[in-house]
């Protein structure tokens, strides 16, 4: 019983943990490489061109999975030429975190390679759990040309000045729109969340579902809150203090907002469609407008899992605004490397930038966007310049104050009520009152 | 038997129960004590009764624990019934039984949470019984909060009423016939012959049905979450609660995690005590 057992085993790792308490070493490890230039060694294979390993290494990857993530785990595989055997294993994203938080906190994790975006990235930095790459970036930028990657991206995942991964996936969310269903309805893309809503009853009226995001998870409505709010120019809790922002005015509204497009847009399905169903109502002419995910963009051309009648007739915009910024979040996916693994770290780098480096990055550019500049992919999808716009223009990364997991966890159960009829004054006001308790409880308020 | 051999005997028992159940209880109760945080584990500071305190506090806490109970109370009883009934009328058929007996135990089989999974999919927009209620009422059918209960304890009835069944029907297999033959051939019917025959000889497999489900449904988890998620709240047990309140990856609150968790077992065993008590007391009896 999968989840039963992921109770279980909180308790008895955390427990386990504790009885050996004095065995458990305190304080970063830092990675541990010789300054020594790299010698000239046998490389795996043009797919994977790291050097083969003496001895044979074993890696278990966690993580979850789309189209530019199955690419890369396909890039792993490759590196088996290199002496290696990759065991990735895929969940659904919230039990993933959740695998990988807790094997990590043992402090002897069986993962030796973590996969997530720059926000989860950077909350296990933040307790420790992470390797910092920065030596191993040093010792093989030139041979792996990582300066191809740009200074903002690797930003989205330091802390401290520590690097924890190699961003490979660049992702935002921006509008997706069915082209000839809002020309037959007369209606124009919006560019604001008002005009969104205010589409809603012409579309419904044309019998089809009101302008959709995905917020039938906790989670979902603490991203698209954030976007909302962050297109106003607020952010959710200060950057130094951790007092919560989201409370004032702003706050309110970005949470009204979400919930007028809830009732006068989103149906039944709002609530009960996932990120794979939302893409696929998309795909089925369901949907005629809405916000999605961008690495979600590629499967409208997919003439195996479109319906003829509408590939190629969904196009792509910038994401919403409810200010002067886009509602859209600027997210990196990578590979990191646990701290305190038992594998040497060097070897499961070598892995990270054989899966990662121009070629990798060159096939995964036909199923999103990625992070080496001048990367493309002829076959790629078209929806590169909202990816763009939205990204450069929108609300930014995550923030990183310590006690951010907790306003995020906060934030998305209340918000979600909304859905039940909770107003949206008293969803901020629950989701502030458990904030200030939960984040002062655990002394991260300044 | 001296002592010193039943020792050996049982030493192997016993230190496997030590290393997996008490040391863990032991330090479950202790951590209970402390301020252990998931982005800290290097430090358990001793907050004495804090997290007992914060947890009592929380209407949500309450919410579940009635929840909680409630779950029990209806699926125990109701997964008992059904199992005997499922149970009574396999007894008496020997065409395909091995075919019903499979059908019947499906919902066993299937790894828990893919059965939930499925479960929630058959009510899902697009699920075959979500568009058959569609079909009857005309009106699109979703999971919202004024029919969620009554999915979770319909998930749990057709997933554990199998075990039921299965441990009842095991213990009709050695009901003697003569007892039943006898019965008859003094006048009773089925329902006299089930009272006075029947029953008394599955005494002790209801009994050790009705701890195991109990038990079983008091920590009911996979079926809670995934019907219920953060969204429906008032639908959480005791096990959900602490996994959303406490031991979310984001809010890593495991002190007060283990509290609730000390609570639960606490629960649990007040639940049982008035079976335990009876075992005991049976035991005794049977001993003298």
């Amino acid at each position: 019983m999968k989840i039963k057992m992921g109770i279980n085993r909180v308790l008895a790792l955390t427990a386990a943990c504790a009885l050996v308490f004095g065995a458990c070493s305190s304080g970063e490890e830092a990675a541990e490489v010789t300054e020594a230039p790299v010698p000239e060694v046998a490389l795996a294979s043009e797919e994977c061109a790291i050097p083969v390993s003496e001895e044979a290494v074993s890696v278990d990857v966690m993580g979850w999975e789309f189209p530019s993530i199955t690419q890369y785990a396909a890039e792993l595989k490759e590196c088996e030429a290199a002496n290696y055997t990759f065991n990735v294993q895929f969940l659904d994203s919230a039990e993933a975190q959740n695998q990988i938080n807790l094997d990590l906190a043992t402090g002897t994790p069986t993962f030796e390679m973590v996969q997530g975006s720059n926000q989860f990235i950077l909350e296990l930095a933040q307790k420790g759990l992470l390797l910092p790459l920065n030596d191993l970036i040093d010792k093989y930028r030139d041979q792996f040309a990582l300066d191809k990657i740009p200074q903002g991206m690797w930003d989205l995942v330091t802390v401290d000045g520590n690097i924890y991964s190699i961003p490979m996936v660049a992702n935002s969310q921006h509008l997706f729109y069915n082209e000839e269903i809002l020309t037959k309805l007369g209606l124009t893309v919006p560019t604001t969340y008002e005009e969104a809503i205010a589409m809603c009853p012409k579309l419904i009226e044309g019998k089809y579902a009101g302008f959709q995001m995905m917020l039938s998870a906790d989670w979902a409505w603490q991203i698209e809150y954030d976007n909302v709010l962050g297109s106003m120019g607020v952010k959710p809790i200060d950057d130094t203090t951790g007092q919560p922002n989201f409370n004032s005015a702003e706050g309110v509204k970005a949470a009204q907002i979400l919930s007028d497009l809830a009732s006068k847009c989103g149906g039944k399905t709002m609530g009960t469609y996932s990120t794979d169903d939302v893409q696929n109502a998309f795909q089925t002419g369901e949907y005629a407008i809405g916000h999605l995910w961008a690495s979600r963009a590629a499967a409208m051309d997919d003439p195996e899992a479109t319906k003829a009648e509408v590939l190629g007739k969904i196009k792509f915009a910038p994401a919403l605004t409810a200010g002067t910024i886009l509602g859209a979040p600027a997210y990196v996916d990578g590979y990191a490397i646990p701290a305190k693994g038992s594998v040497d770290a060097e070897k499961i780098f070598l892995a990270m930038l054989g899966a990662t480096d121009e070629e990798s990055q060159t096939a995964a550019a036909k199923f999103g966007g990625v992070t080496r500049d001048g990367v493309s992919n002829p076959e790629g999808p078209r929806n590169g310049e909202a990816l763009s716009v939205s990204t450069s223009k929108g609300r930014g990364a995550d923030q990183t104050h310590p006690a951010a997991g907790i306003y995020r966890a906060e934030i998305g159960k209340a918000l979600i009520k909304m859905l039940n009829g909770v107003s949206a004054a008293d969803a901020i006001a629950e989701a502030e009152a458990a904030y200030i308790k939960e984040a002062t409880a655990q002394k991260l308020l300044s | 038997m001296n002592r010193r051999s039943f020792a050996l005997f049982i030493m192997p028992s016993v230190s496997i129960m030590t290393f997996l159940m008490v040391i863990p209880l032991v330090t479950t109760i202790w951590l209970s004590f402390t301020g252990l945080l998931l982005r800290d584990l290097d430090s358990a500071p001793f907050v004495g009764l804090q997290n007992y305190r914060e947890v009592f506090a929380d209407p949500n806490f309450w919410r579940a624990t009635r929840f909680t109970v409630v779950f029990v109370v209806i699926t125990v009883p109701i997964e008992i019934m059904l199992g005997m009934t499922f149970a009574l009328l396999l007894d008496r058929v020997q065409r395909f039984r091995s075919i019903y007996l499979a059908a019947i135990l499906l919902p066993f089989i299937v790894t828990p949470v893919v059965g939930t999974l499925l479960f929630r999919n058959l009510f899902s927009r697009g699920g075959l019984l979500s568009w058959l209620i569609e079909l009857v009422s005309g009106e699109s059918f979703v999971i919202d909060a004024s029919n969620v209960r009554f999915l979770i304890l319909l998930h749990a009835i057709w997933q554990v009423t199998p075990f039921a069944f299965v441990a009842i029907f095991a213990g009709l297999q050695l009901l003697p016939q003569e007892r039943v033959d006898a019965a008859a051939m003094d006048g009773a019917r089925f329902w006299s012959s089930f009272v006075y025959v029947t029953l008394p000889h599955l005494k002790s497999v209801l009994f050790f049905v009705a701890i195991i489900s109990i038990m079983d449904s008091y920590r009911v988890f996979d079926s809670v979450f995934v019907f219920a998620g953060s969204r429906f709240d008032d639908s959480h047990t005791l096990s959900v609660y602490n996994s959303v309140e406490a031991l979310d990856a984001k809010i890593g609150r495991l002190g007060k995690g283990h509290a609730i968790a000390v609570l639960t077992i606490v629960g649990i065993f007040v639940v049982l005590i008035p079976f335990l008590v009876r075992s005991y007391k049976e035991q005794i009896a049977e001993r003298t």
